[in-house]
């Protein structure tokens, strides 16, 4: 973010304008039990992101949102500004909700904001900085209006490795309803007693039945197969109601349920961004809903088979184990990162990639991004980071090392499908399943190159730009 | 926090002031496990015979047989992937 050293360059003579709260930002309070010295502070804004702020920062939008409206004005004209200090400002109309009124007003209420300011915060800033604040921090995270009029953008983060290719399954009321029903298994009583459940049928599963014979026996017939596909991807939405529930007990609304696909692999999401307004242990037991509906998953599977003698259960309740082991890994936006990022009470720990990697491997000076962290979130995120960097490496590697492999067995099974026109509708319906379930990850690798390639366009046409030109006599 | 004032804020401790829109929190689960259906390679020995004929009786043709050639397979190896 761009941060002049003087006052807000946006301010024209004569065109100053109080800036506002953006209509429908909500600010909520403090991030509980974060990993930062000083505990930051939660804005939502109208498009329902959130935004981190420093105290400070807060409190300034808090006093702006506090002041008193100015007595009404003329609105100024549509005309751009013709000073020869204007920055461009694109629209030059007011944002809705802005103040405008005479300079000298607006430059008493800026100076009542900042009083109000110094006395909470213990630092005292004047009216000038309060305008420059929001015309340099709030302002282009579109919780505040521009001092000179501007409205504020429309933000929306765009996380590293992040879910991008998404559509909505359940709105947001779907998914309340939803986590209604499951909350109750939340309650402490029913949490001890479902853990000793899911330990003794881990215990009786794994130590007593071997998955081979199951598998063996699932992989002969097309049925079978069929089935265990479609009890994989039950557990999958299982393990997404499972967050929807632990979001909804601990307070907090969930949002919407999808499916899409996370780097290369066909993926369900649950939305539940507000429970950043959750304390850390409520953020951990959203973040472990998910492996402990993984976990109930497994006791029905188990009493299923004791009931029935069904082999490919079995085969089911290893497809499950192994999707808890994938979950807790913290490489990937998984929900063992986001237990991670709980833990320190860090919202984002990709974003310390960067600077941890240069102070450590590099030995350049510590990033101011590092300085307001406390110590221990710091060692830990550090070690994380030299420990999953390596490893992400390795697995975004043999990603895409395995595509071509995944490409020749699309191509063959395609062929077989094709050539085999005597096949029961079963095996159809079986081979056009595995296709499209090889076909997603090769899709989600051509989406993600075309990302790829998009990025290093706009970093290769940024760096050409920003190049500045030296003059041909400047001594090396 | 205390309620006097203590010392003035520069532009530039303000300017080092963090902020920064959150990533949502999409909690994912993939699907990455399937089991396949069996694909059978079938492998097969073949014995090749082949017979000139004769030219009969006297090499008149009667009675001739006519060159021939058999070939026959079956299926040695069968390999399930």
């Amino acid at each position: 973010m761009n941060t002049p050293a003087s006052p807000s360059e946006h301010a024209v003579a004569g065109r100053r304008v109080l800036p506002t709260l953006a209509e429908g930002a909500e600010l909520l309070g403090e991030y509980r039990n974060s990993g930062y010295r000083e505990p930051p502070r939660l804005v939502r804004l109208p498009n329902r992101q959130l935004v981190r702020l420093a105290p400070l920062l807060y409190l300034v939008a808090e006093a702006l949102r506090d002041l008193p409206p100015p007595p009404a004005s003329p609105p100024p004209s549509a005309s751009p500004p013709s000073s020869a200090d204007a920055v461009s400002t694109g629209d030059a109309s007011p944002a809705v909700g802005t103040a405008i009124a005479r300079d000298g007003e607006v430059a008493a209420a800026l100076d009542e904001a900042a009083a109000t300011v110094s006395r909470r915060a213990g630092v005292r800033i004047t009216g000038e900085q309060v305008a420059y604040i929001a015309d340099t921090k709030l302002a282009p995270l579109g919780i505040t209006s521009y001092s000179d009029g501007r409205p504020p953008p429309l933000v929306k983060a765009d996380p590293f490795l992040g879910l991008r290719f998404r559509m909505t399954l359940l709105p947001e009321r779907g998914t309340w309803l939803l986590a209604g029903m499951f909350a109750w298994l939340f309650h402490p009583v029913v949490l001890v007693l479902a853990m000793g459940a899911v330990a003794s049928s881990e215990i009786w599963l794994l130590g007593s039945h071997s998955p081979a014979e199951a598998l063996r026996q699932v992989i002969m017939r097309p049925v079978t197969i069929l089935l265990v596909l479609a009890l994989s991807v039950f557990s999958c939405l299982f393990h997404e109601a499972g967050h929807a529930a632990a979001c909804r007990y601990g307070g907090e609304r969930p949002g919407v349920m999808g499916c899409g696909i996370y780097l290369v692999w066909p993926a369900f999401f649950t939305d539940i961004t507000e429970s950043y307004r959750l304390g850390r242990g409520a953020r951990l037991r959203t973040d472990l809903g998910g492996v402990y509906f993984n976990g109930l998953y497994i006791v029905a599977l188990t009493l299923a088979y004791l009931q029935t003698g069904f082999a490919p259960l079995l085969v089911v309740a290893l497809y499950v184990n192994m999707e808890i082991v994938q979950q807790l890994l913290p490489t990937l936006r998984f929900d063992g990162y986001y237990i991670m990022s709980d833990l320190v009470g860090i919202p984002d720990l990709f974003k310390y990639i960067g600077p941890i990697l240069s102070r450590t491997v590099l030995r350049r000076p510590a990033d101011v991004r590092l300085d307001v962290l406390k110590r221990w979130p710091q060692l830990i995120v550090t070690a994380w980071v030299v420990t999953i960097v390596p490893v992400l490496v390795l697995q975004l590697g043999i990603l895409f090392l395995s595509v071509p492999g995944l490409v020749v067995d699309l191509w063959r099974m395609t062929r077989t499908l094709a050539a085999n026109a005597t096949a029961g509708p079963l095996e159809t319906v079986v081979s056009v399943l595995q296709i499209l379930l090889l076909a997603l990850p090769v899709l989600g690798l051509a989406l993600l190159a075309a990302q790829l390639v998009r990025w290093l366009a706009r970093k290769i046409v940024a760096l050409a730009v920003s190049r500045p030109r030296r003059p041909a006599d400047q001594a090396a | 926090m205390s309620s006097a004032p203590v010392r003035a804020a520069t532009f530039a401790e303000l300017g080092a002031l963090s902020a920064e829109a959150l990533p949502p929190r999409t909690l994912l689960s993939v699907v990455t496990q399937s089991p396949r259906l069996p694909r059978t390679e079938v492998f097969y020995a073949c014995q090749h015979t082949w017979s000139s004929g004769t030219p009969g009786i006297l090499n008149t043709g009667l009675l001739a047989e006519p060159a021939r050639s058999t070939t026959t397979c079956i299926p040695a190896v069968i390999v399930t992937h």
